[in-house]
């Protein structure tokens, strides 16, 4: 796949399958029609008519809305509609960098089309033959993605933690990198992407942040969501990501954004400034209140 | 001011007030309705119409020779000034064979898209790191006086990048050719704002270099008054507190504090600071 490939893969969508869902006069998410009709049976909680599915106004702050999501959720998985809670919240916001409105189980985020946002951590070696990459394989039973390659650290950002916060937790917990070391991990932008799901939409900004590593560093996997790293030559991950799919598919995407940021991926190729715009491409349509 | 307000400032523009100027079909520029009254004086190498400004002339040189007259006719009038003797290629797209080359100071009054080669003079990393900061001579005709990057330019006729980037680097800041060739490249920005009464539509292509310590810039074309070498925090705290800053470099500031970590991804206004920056032009809309 060619890098803009992986770009309008992350980047594909048909707006016209979905409607706003809406808390108060903020618009939060994106449902399915087909779903938005079958959750009108649960007038409790939503007020659903064509142009809209809405929470009902009688729920009016973070504790009752949350609390009949996750209603929702448990009465989802009994029909079928989920497989099972991922006994994770994530937060429900007008936007990013917004207090949140309420949280939902993470099952929830893509059937809901609300956003979400994730770290990833680029963690990179200097070499006297240049910029190497640690590459982790994703374990064979993970729910999204077994098997393909990913960063060093990734994770999804929960409701309750700061983005920093979460990295430097997900950094010990997925390879084993001490507090200290973690600190030194620098937010250098995001991606951003909104992508048709099979489960819905996803509405997604991934935080990305570079950590330079001493050579004799050797990550270690302690949650068991990593099968192997690697260390490869950033020519070499290129290639990868230009030639095959075997990276997770928004990996591809922090991973061109890093090439590009240090110089490896530059100005002379004829895409260059088509991959910079699709790598923030975050708004899904005119007809969301931003 | 917030960060994220004056790069707004970049992509404010009424396109109502602009007709597309088309040369085969393709809109390489925007045309305001003033212009447009004064091009329908030249019915030989403009048909204009409702949907657009079309340039009759065809071929590379039959287009050049036909602008150079109109434009000749414009600076005489008043109409295009600051002239500067320097071609910019115009194309469907920086990477497509140019349709004809046109005066540099006349781009803005046709909305013509230009491309700039842009430095970040770094020194030092981390949280200590520090920038050269240029202020630009009160002879140029754009932004006298205003606070630059250590080194930019327009990318000319003829010229590849980085052979764009060496030349500025020498001319801006008497860096040699070795020295300029160790920079790399972090990314582009790309702007459409109305300013002065012109169209600025810009793609950036922008260079980080770290330079050593005891390197300090010494500028040879005089278009550069003064350096200075600044700390990021004070980089950042005149970006927000002052318009010290030539506007249009303000992104390109932003986005190296951002790429470099000096700003926190838990502030607020990151997500939509890092899309604006990103954000391409909507060509029919208003802008922000």
């Amino acid at each position: 796949m060619s890098l803009l490939d992986h770009i309008r893969l992350c980047q594909s969508r048909d707006m016209a399958r979905f409607r706003p869902f809406m808390a108060g006069e903020a618009q939060v998410g994106w449902v399915r029609h087909e779903l938005a009709l079958r959750l009108a049976g649960y007038d409790d909680v939503f007020a659903v008519d064509d142009l809209a599915i809405r929470l009902q106004p009688s729920l009016a702050d973070f504790d009752s809305r949350s609390r009949a999501m996750a209603e929702i959720g448990a009465r989802l998985v009994e029909a079928g509609v989920f497989r099972k809670l991922r006994g994770e919240d994530f937060p429900v916001m007008a936007d990013f960098g917004q207090p949140p409105l309420f949280k939902v189980d993470r099952i929830a985020v893509p059937a809901f089309g609300v956003k979400a946002s994730g770290v990833h951590m680029n963690g990179f070696v200097r070499k006297p033959d240049g910029l190497h990459l640690w590459i982790g394989r994703r374990a064979k039973d993970k729910s999204v993605a077994p098997g393909k390659l990913d960063h060093l650290v990734a994770g999804g950002q929960p409701y309750g933690l700061g983005i920093r916060e979460n990295l430097i937790k997900e950094c010990a917990e997925e390879a084993a990198i001490p507090k200290q070391l973690a600190a030194r991990a620098r937010a250098t932008g995001i991606v951003s992407y909104v992508m048709e799901w099979e489960a819905g939409l996803r509405d997604d900004v991934l935080y990305v942040f570079d950590l330079e590593l001493p050579p004799d560093f050797t990550p270690r996997n302690t949650d068991g969501e990593i099968e192997e790293f690697m260390l490869w030559p950033a020519a070499r991950v290129l290639l990868e990501i230009e030639t095959t799919d075997n990276f997770k598919f928004n990996v591809n995407l922090v991973l061109i954004d890093f090439l590009i940021r240090h110089g490896i991926i530059g100005p002379e190729r004829p895409d260059y400034l088509d991959l910079l715009a699709g790598l923030r491409h975050g708004d899904p349509g005119p007809s969301k209140a931003r | 001011m917030s960060l994220l307000d004056r790069i707004r400032i970049c992509h404010r523009r009424d396109m109502a007030k602009y007709r597309p100027f088309l040369v085969d079909g393709a809109a390489i520029g925007w045309i305001n309705r003033d212009l447009v009254a004064r091009l329908r004086g030249f019915p030989r190498i403009f048909h204009v119409a409702e949907n657009g400004v079309a340039l009759i002339p065809a071929g590379y040189e039959a287009r050049t020779a036909a602008m150079a007259d109109v434009v000749a006719t414009l600076r005489d009038e008043g109409l295009v000034t600051g002239w500067r003797d320097e071609e910019f290629p115009v194309a469907s797209t920086f990477y497509a064979p140019p349709l004809f080359a046109i005066e540099r100071a006349a781009v803005k009054a046709f909305g013509i898209r230009y491309y700039c080669v842009q430095l970040n003079g770094l020194v030092g990393d981390g949280e200590h790191q520090r920038m050269w900061i240029g202020c630009r001579a009160m002879s140029k005709p754009i932004g006298p006086g205003k606070l630059d990057q250590i080194v930019g330019g327009g990318v000319p006729l003829g010229y590849s990048l980085t052979e764009a980037l060496v030349k500025e680097c020498a001319e801006e800041a008497g860096m040699a050719a070795a020295l300029a060739g160790r920079a790399h490249p972090v990314g582009a920005i790309t702007i459409l704002a109305e300013e002065d009464g012109g169209l600025w539509h810009e793609t950036l292509f922008n260079y980080d270099l770290t330079l050593p310590d005891d390197f300090v810039p010494k500028n040879v074309d005089g278009e550069v008054e003064s350096f200075e070498l600044l700390s990021v925090a004070e980089v950042r705290r005149r970006l927000e507190s002052s318009d010290d800053f030539l506007f249009d470099v303000v992104p390109l500031l932003a986005d190296c504090l951002m790429r470099h970590g000096h700003l926190s991804a838990d502030d607020p206004d990151y997500v939509a600071l890092a899309e604006l920056l990103a954000a391409e032009p909507n060509l029919t809309g208003h802008g922000l």
